[in-house]
Order: C-alpha cells, then sequence, then structure tokens
C-alpha cells in the first residue's frame, strides 16, 4: 500500500556529495538522461554506460519494453536494489515483484512512461513487507533504440526508513 | 491526483521534458532549466485528475524562458528611462503584418470596380459619340 508523503522529508536521501551539489537521485540521474539524448528525443541503450552514472549506479535498474510493453522484463539491476532480494531478477517480468517493495512502487508506473513518452518521477511512502513505513524516490527515463519508439526504461530509485 | 508537468519550449514547440508528482520538486527542477538558458522557455502546467468525473484540468503554475524574460524586460527599461509605454513591438510588427494582409482585398477590389465604371465610361462615350453623329447626319439632309 503506497501512502504519498510530501516531498521535503525526503530530502536527506542521496549519497554524501559535496555541499551544493544536487543530491536527490531522481534529478541527477535525470539531468544524466538529458545528457544522453544529446539533441535527440530519447537516448539509446547503447549510450548508457554505468561508469558515466558514477555512484547511482547501484541503485538504477534497465526494463526491455520491446515485445514486453505490458510487463516489462528487468535487463540489469544495480548492486544495491540487486541485494533486496533473494534470486536474480535479470530476466525476470515486473509483475514478479512482490508489493510492499521499493522496486514494486518504483516500476509501478512504467506504462504511464510509455504513454507520455517523456521522464516519470514519483515519490512518497509505503509500508514494507516487515511492516516499516519507507520513504522513496523514483524516477523512470524511456530509452530508444531508433530514436523513435520506446524500447527500454532506465530507472533509478531509493528509499530509507522513516524513524518511527 | 495531480501532476506537475514541466514543458520546455525548442524548434518552435513545446514538448514534455518530465512528469512529476511534487510540486515542489517540478518547480525546481524547472527554475534549474530555466537558469541553464538552454531552452528558449520553460513552464510547469499542473494537472488536476478527478477521479469522480474522469475529467482533467491544466492550469500553468511557472513560466521561464529568454523569451519570457525579454517580453518582461522590455517595458520595465522604458518606464525605468523616462519614456512612454510604449506598445511590444512585436505585437506590432504581427498587427502591421495582419493589416498589410488586409489591405489586399481591398487593392483587389479597387481593381475590379475600374473595369465595370471603363466599360461604362466606354458606353457612354459611343452613345454620345452616336447620338452626335446622328444629328448631324439629319443637319445635313
Amino acid at each position: 500500500m503506497t501512502e504519498l508523503l510530501s516531498d521535503a522529508q525526503l530530502e536527506d536521501i542521496g549519497e554524501a556529495l559535496p555541499k551544493g551539489m544536487e543530491r536527490r537521485l531522481a534529478l541527477r540521474l535525470l539531468t544524466q538522461w538529458r545528457d544522453l539524448c544529446a539533441g535527440r528525443a530519447f537516448p539509446a541503450f547503447s549510450d548508457i554506460n554505468p561508469a558515466d552514472l558514477d555512484d547511482m549506479w547501484p541503485n538504477c535498474f534497465v526494463l526491455d519494453t520491446e515485445g514486453f510493453e505490458t510487463d516489462p522484463v528487468f535487463r540489469i539491476v544495480g548492486d544495491v536494489i540487486a541485494a533486496k532480494f533473494d534470486d536474480s531478477l535479470i530476466g525476470k517480468r515486473v509483475s514478479f515483484v512482490p508489493p510492499g517493495n521499493l522496486f514494486y512502487v518504483a516500476t509501478s508506473y512504467f506504462s504511464a512512461v510509455m504513454q507520455k513518452e517523456a521522464p516519470i518521477s514519483r515519490g512518497g511512502g509505503f509500508i514494507s513487507e516487515h511492516g516499516d513505513r519507507i520513504l522513496y524516490r523514483s524516477v523512470l527515463l524511456p530509452v530508444s533504440d531508433d530514436g523513435i519508439s520506446i524500447s527500454g526504461i532506465l530507472g533509478g530509485a531509493n528509499c530509507r526508513k522513516m524513524d518511527d | 491526483m495531480k501532476a506537475f508537468e514541466i514543458q520546455t519550449f525548442a524548434a518552435g514547440k513545446w514538448r514534455i521534458d518530465s512528469v512529476f508528482d511534487d510540486r515542489e520538486l517540478a518547480m525546481f527542477e524547472a527554475r534549474r532549466i530555466d537558469q541553464s538558458t538552454r531552452y528558449a522557455g520553460v513552464r510547469v502546467v499542473e494537472e488536476t485528475f478527478d477521479e469522480s468525473s474522469q475529467l482533467s484540468t491544466t492550469r500553468t503554475i511557472f513560466r521561464g524562458g529568454s523569451a519570457d524574460r525579454n517580453a518582461r524586460a522590455e517595458p520595465a527599461k522604458e518606464q525605468a528611462s523616462g519614456a512612454k509605454p510604449r506598445r511590444n513591438s512585436r505585437n506590432r510588427n504581427a498587427r502591421d503584418r495582419a493589416g498589410a494582409k488586409r489591405k489586399q482585398p481591398v487593392k483587389e477590389k479597387k481593381k475590379s470596380m475600374a473595369l465595370p465604371l471603363l466599360i461604362l465610361g466606354v458606353i457612354v462615350a459611343v452613345g454620345v459619340g452616336a447620338l452626335f453623329g446622328l444629328q448631324e447626319l439629319s443637319d445635313a439632309f
């Protein structure tokens, strides 16, 4: 179950970065995505280089949507996200992810990205499977191999447990 | 349910840059885009979807971009220099262009009136000439 909370409460989410530098993963990843576009509507899969994404990469994932428009497949999963699952998510459908999980809320709006053909960021709170209240912020960014139709989604998400 | 759509203006058209569920985050990002001067225009459109009526309403909550800044700066500069407020030159030019377009049919109308007047003139001249000729003939015989 998700409950939308004020984004002001999410400001602490992020890595220890130099003062003045944007800390929020969603905005940093969006900026990186714009750079990858380089004047095109969408970047291609081949433009995504983990080295460029630096410290964000462990919190990122890539979905394949071509041929899986209604239920995309995990193509790449970052270490931080992979660690939350016993089995590898690679090759598995989005519907495989159970509710009460960061990935569940972070991928729940992939169809809106396909429809808008634009990056979408959503955040808020949800109750984890262990009953903890979790705050999260996520972003889904369209990727296209032919530059016209969306063939995948680059995503990023992070979360933290809310203090009792 | 609300969504905040950042739209950017480039190559003569608006396109969706990104969509947020959080107003503050969308406004922050729009201002950041605006400062970068990468696009001629940037705006944030708030879309409110009413699930009961299945209707959505939109309103623009932020406008930025160099074109917008220039438009706002011009009257302020003129006021500061003590000059009389002047109409926006871009709008005036647009109006002048529109006026020129409107004048075009008037010219055509004048041209189309000239021909019947000329024909009428010729008929009257021929008629007067004929009457004069007939009178001359009747005087001769």
